[in-house]
């Protein structure tokens, strides 16, 4: 279901970064040590950084940041995304490895600015982008170049957070651990008793799991739980025809009345709404075809933002 | 202390001897620095690092005529030696609030044995200078306004590091409180200012066994301190009858070979400008007479061989930065930050199990132990603050913004279930100032005085008053070598943590305090007034200063101007209550003493003081002054009976009629109680 895999993200030996342009159909809640950033070249994309949502359009420029849970799904039009991803090294004080940065770059939303215009961004992403489709030693280190002004950019111009953790950052184990549990939860949902089975499985007590899923993800197992029955939710009324009884009880949610409260409080609209708008957010309702692109068309809409 | 005045005294004839033997190119050669002393390899092959004082300097080239080398290491906060190594502790200022004789002893031990480690054999790190106004740049490294708590706090720290038989080096004599006028400013006062207020505590660390005095850079009288007839040989030598040697401060701290080797300077620093042949010159001519020679020889030879042969111990270099020695560091920090305000008891923060934690002001994530000059020990690591509340609270969430954007602060702050906001300064806005000179090179920092900043950055003050007030658990760390003002916004938060520079261990105590782990014990070792215009007027680009008799707390209450907090305040976690105050007067002491109990709940340090007053004087004195102290420590519940005792002699006053102290017969006010408000204080009278 994922257009592509967020979980071994392989930077090749050359680039500290991996950089492609692709369209998006689905990814559900994950988290990884990179950061991603976003570019929307065509369409739109919804993007779920927990507990909030947005639709990125065209243009739309956004960095989510390291170990930040986030789902992307397409919407009722197709997209075209230049996406990158950026080692946390990347982003590391060489002086305390156990700072990680929360950058406020995120052009929908827009509520913590930054100094420049996203232009100065965009710009910079689609540069590197392009660089990509060449494969000469010149590319080899003008993408570097780049890569390091968008870090530079970044550090200078956006307003950022920094998480102070007491020792070493999370392992590499911690890491497998978190993507287990996920999918773990994935698989298993729908189970009343899926504390008790997840500790069990994993191999932690039920205070230890808390813990972990609480500093990794800031959410708590039961609202691990409510994200992944929810996407599955909207996967069903947006493809199915089942009736919402059916899809509530399917994923789990006991009664009708609690899925109603837990949907509306999750998207701010009815399941019923969301089944008839085919989108969370209001949007273009005409359902376009599907966009297929060449690399000819990726290099026509990059160098729309140079 | 093995090496007292009495010890070294009997080195007098061997010293004798050994000059006996030496010609005179040979003497001025013991009283002239060389500088660098590379005879310890190991001290410099690796040393990537070549700051102002990475390896020691020295002085004398006549090992083999059985005289050692003085081998000279800068303070004040710890060893300057080296990269990487030596414990840094908390500014002289910090442990000054501790109010704490007996642990600036150990730190004095400590300190000294990395000298020691670092093959040096003084230490001149006892800077007592009294900061007439407290903009001065360097006022970090003393202990605070008060001459009767920097005699004591400066006499503790001789007796440390003498303990571990290192010379101990007391400075900058004198009057040197003004940082970027130091070389050229002319300090004027009347007698009475200049002996009860500038020069009593030298005298206190002259009398606690100090052998080794550092002149200072400016001029007092119109004499440069170091080459000063009065001060060195007359007050010093004379009246003080001090037996060990001086030296100068580095490089321009002679201007005259004649003048400061007929007035009592024994030794230029830390290279030769003055002295070496220009002095050999100056005796041949019969400028210099060679008895000024032999006094200085005696001096210096007596004095180094006396610690030479104190002990024959090793000292391994892994002392250096060794656990127990940062342990000490972090004690220190714990018992010296004070809190200066506390609403509806707001500290300590709960460490509740994730919470979040939001931290603003770029202080909090830098590491911050202090000037950038001669001072600047260079430690293995340094906690900072944001580190420091991370490692204390595991399980919370520790976030951290500069605070550029208030929208976005307040944002932090109203999701946050604590806000920290750690203000104040840093190197580049006090300290030591080396711009033009020798060693302006290792200058990577800008320092000086604070002129025009005697409260925080305006930028400071309007995150505070526009964020602080979102989350009531809010708390202004302050980072400063001495006074911050804080009544421009000290009403928008509900509490005050001030933190001095605490040292490479200073982010651990801080978050130790701020979430309960520590009880802080700290007492202000100056007063926070409520605007500069209750500060001493002063002229920080000067060639001339006069020094008014009344500064700090003392000029408050002449002027009966309430100040925003009071000298010797610190709030706890736990209560105490004060009661029995009883004084008396046996043989030459008065003893004040008084029953404290811990009211509250948990374990807690309390320093009693006691402060005498005036008002019966038929001369101008200050209403009272303080004149002894001691730190407790009291389980709940806990009572101990406390005795202090003064001597007399510490209520006299100088007479600039007769150049005599004397002391007035009559009925003196006598306090004992926790800070210098009357409020807290238990008031009596004896009769003298």
């Amino acid at each position: 279901m994922n257009s592509y895999i967020f979980e071994t993200i392989d930077h090749g030996i050359k680039f500290p970064a991996k950089i492609f342009v692709t369209s998006i159909e689905q990814s559900s809640y994950h988290w990884h040590y990179d950061y991603e950033l976003i570019l929307v070249l065509k369409g739109s994309l919804s993007l779920k950084l927990w507990p909030d949502s947005c639709v990125m359009k065209e243009g739309d420029i956004v960095l989510v940041n390291s170990k930040v849970v986030h789902g992307l799904s397409e919407t009722n039009e197709n997209n075209i995304c230049l996406i990158m991803q950026l080692k946390q090294e990347l982003f590391e004080d060489r002086k305390d490895k156990n700072q990680n940065y929360q950058f406020y770059l995120n052009s929908v939303t827009d509520i913590v600015k930054p100094m420049v215009p996203y232009e100065t961004f965009t710009r910079t992403a689609a540069e590197i982008g392009l660089q990509y489709y060449e494969n000469s030693l010149t590319n080899y280190f003008r993408i570097q170049a780049l890569l390091y002004t968008l870090v530079a950019d970044i550090f200078q111009y956006t307003q950022y957070d920094i998480r102070q953790y007491a020792d070493k950052n999370t392992t590499v184990e911690e890491a497998d651990t978190l993507l287990r549990i996920i999918e773990y939860v994935e698989q298993n949902y729908y189970e009343d008793s899926i504390t008790d089975s997840l500790c069990r499985y994993i191999g932690m007590s039920e205070k230890t799991l808390y813990r972990f899923l609480k500093s990794h993800t800031n959410l708590t197992l039961k609202e691990l739980v409510i994200s992944i029955k929810l996407e599955k939710t909207l996967h069903m009324l947006s493809k199915t025809d089942k009736p919402i009884s059916v899809i509530a009880q399917e994923c789990g949610f006991g009664t009708d009345k609690t899925f109603y409260r837990i949907f509306k409080n999750a998207f701010g609209m009815t399941p019923t709404e969301y089944r008839i708008s085919g989108t969370i957010v209001e949007e273009n309702k005409q359902v376009q075809g599907y966009i297929d692109y060449s690399k000819r068309d990726a290099i026509r809409l990059l160098k729309k933002y140079i | 202390m093995k090496c007292d005045k009495a010890y070294r005294i009997s080195y007098t004839e061997k010293a004798k001897k050994l000059l006996a033997d030496l010609n005179l190119e040979e003497k001025v050669n013991l009283m002239s620095g060389i500088g660098y002393y590379f005879g310890n390899a190991e001290l410099y092959q690796n040393e990537t690092n070549k700051h102002y004082n990475y390896i020691p300097f020295y002085c004398g080239r006549m090992v083999h005529k059985g005289i050692p080398r003085m081998i000279f290491t800068d303070g004040t906060r710890g060893v300057v030696i080296g990269t990487g190594k030596n414990t840094c502790f908390p500014v002289t200022m910090l442990r000054g609030a501790s109010f704490d004789t007996k642990l600036e002893e150990k730190i004095g031990r400590a300190i000294a044995k990395e000298a020691r480690a670092c093959s040096c054999n003084l230490f001149a790190g006892i800077c007592i200078n009294l900061p007439y106004h407290p903009g001065w740049g360097r006022s970090q490294e003393t202990y605070g306004e008060d001459s009767y708590h920097i005699g004591q706090m400066g006499s503790a720290l001789v007796r440390g590091v003498q303990g571990e038989n290192v010379m101990a080096c007391v400075k900058h004599y004198a009057f040197n409180s003004m940082e970027i006028s130091r070389y050229k400013v002319n300090i004027e006062c009347d007698k009475r200012t200049e002996r009860e207020v500038y020069l009593s505590h030298f005298k206190d660390c002259i009398d606690a066994g100090a052998a080794v005095v550092m002149s200072s850079y400016n001029l007092y009288q119109g004499a440069y301190c170091g080459q000063s007839e009065y001060l060195l040989n007359q007050v010093l030598k004379k009246e003080w009858d001090f037996d060990g040697f001086v030296m100068s401060d580095f490089n321009l701290g002679i201007r005259d070979t004649i003048e400061a080797a007929n007035n009592g300077q024994d030794m230029e620093m830390c290279n030769t400008n003055y002295y070496g042949d220009k002095l050999v010159q100056a005796v041949r001519d019969g400028f210099v007479p060679m008895e000024k020679i032999d006094e200085a020889c005696l001096r210096i030879v007596r004095t180094i061989i006396a610690f030479h042969e104190a002990d024959d111990k090793e000292y391994d270099k892994t002392i250096r930065g060794c656990k127990q020695h940062i342990r000490l560091a972090l004690t220190s920090a714990r018992k010296g930050i004070t809190l200066i305000k506390n609403d509806k008891n707001v500290l300590p923060f709960k460490k509740e199990k994730r919470a979040r934690i939001a931290v603003f002001g770029k202080l909090a994530n830098q590491d911050n132990v202090g000037d950038h000059g001669s001072s600047f020990v260079y430690p293995p690591y340094v906690v900072t603050p944001l580190q420091g509340i991370a490692r204390v609270c595991k399980d919370a969430e520790v976030i951290y913004y500069p605070g550029t954007d208030f929208g976005h602060a307040r944002n932090l702050a109203k999701n946050a279930d604590y806000t920290l906001f750690f203000v104040g300064y840093d190197y580049d806005d006090e300290g030591e100032h080396v711009e033009g000179e020798e060693f302006s090179e290792f200058a990577t920092t800008k320092g000086g005085d604070r002129i025009n900043l005697m409260g925080l950055y305006p930028e400071d003050v309007n995150l505070i008053r526009e964020v602080a007030p979102v989350n009531k658990n809010s708390c202004v760390v302050l980072i400063g070598g001495n006074m911050i003002l804080i009544d421009e916004w000290k009403d928008y938060v509900n509490s005050i943590l001030m933190a001095y520079y605490p040292g490479m261990e200073g982010g651990t105590a801080i978050a130790e305090i701020l979430f309960g782990d520590v009880n802080p014990s700290g007492k202000l070792p100056f007063v926070i007034t409520k605007s500069e215009e209750d500060l001493p007027e002063i002229n920080w680009q000067t060639t001339y200063q006069y020094y008014e008799y009344y500064h700090g707390y003392t000029k408050l209450e002449k002027e009966e101007k309430k100040p925003s907090v009071p000298f010797g305040y610190g709030l706890s976690y736990t209560t105490f209550t004060v009661t029995e105050p009883k004084f008396t007067i046996k043989k030459k002491y008065l003893i004040s003493s008084c029953l404290i109990e811990n009211t509250g709940r948990r374990y807690g340090e309390e320093v009693i003081q006691v402060y005498v007053g005036y008002k019966n004087s038929s001369i101008d004195r200050p209403r009272k002054e303080l004149k002894g102290f001691q730190k407790v420590g009291l389980k709940p519940g806990e009572k101990k009976r406390i005795e202090i005792k003064t001597p007399i002699d510490k209520l006299r006053w100088y007479n600039e009629m007769n150049g005599q102290w004397e002391l007035e017969h009559m009925e003196y006010e006598v306090y004992i109680g926790t800070s210098s408000a009357n409020e807290d204080l238990w008031e009596d009278k004896i009769v003298l």
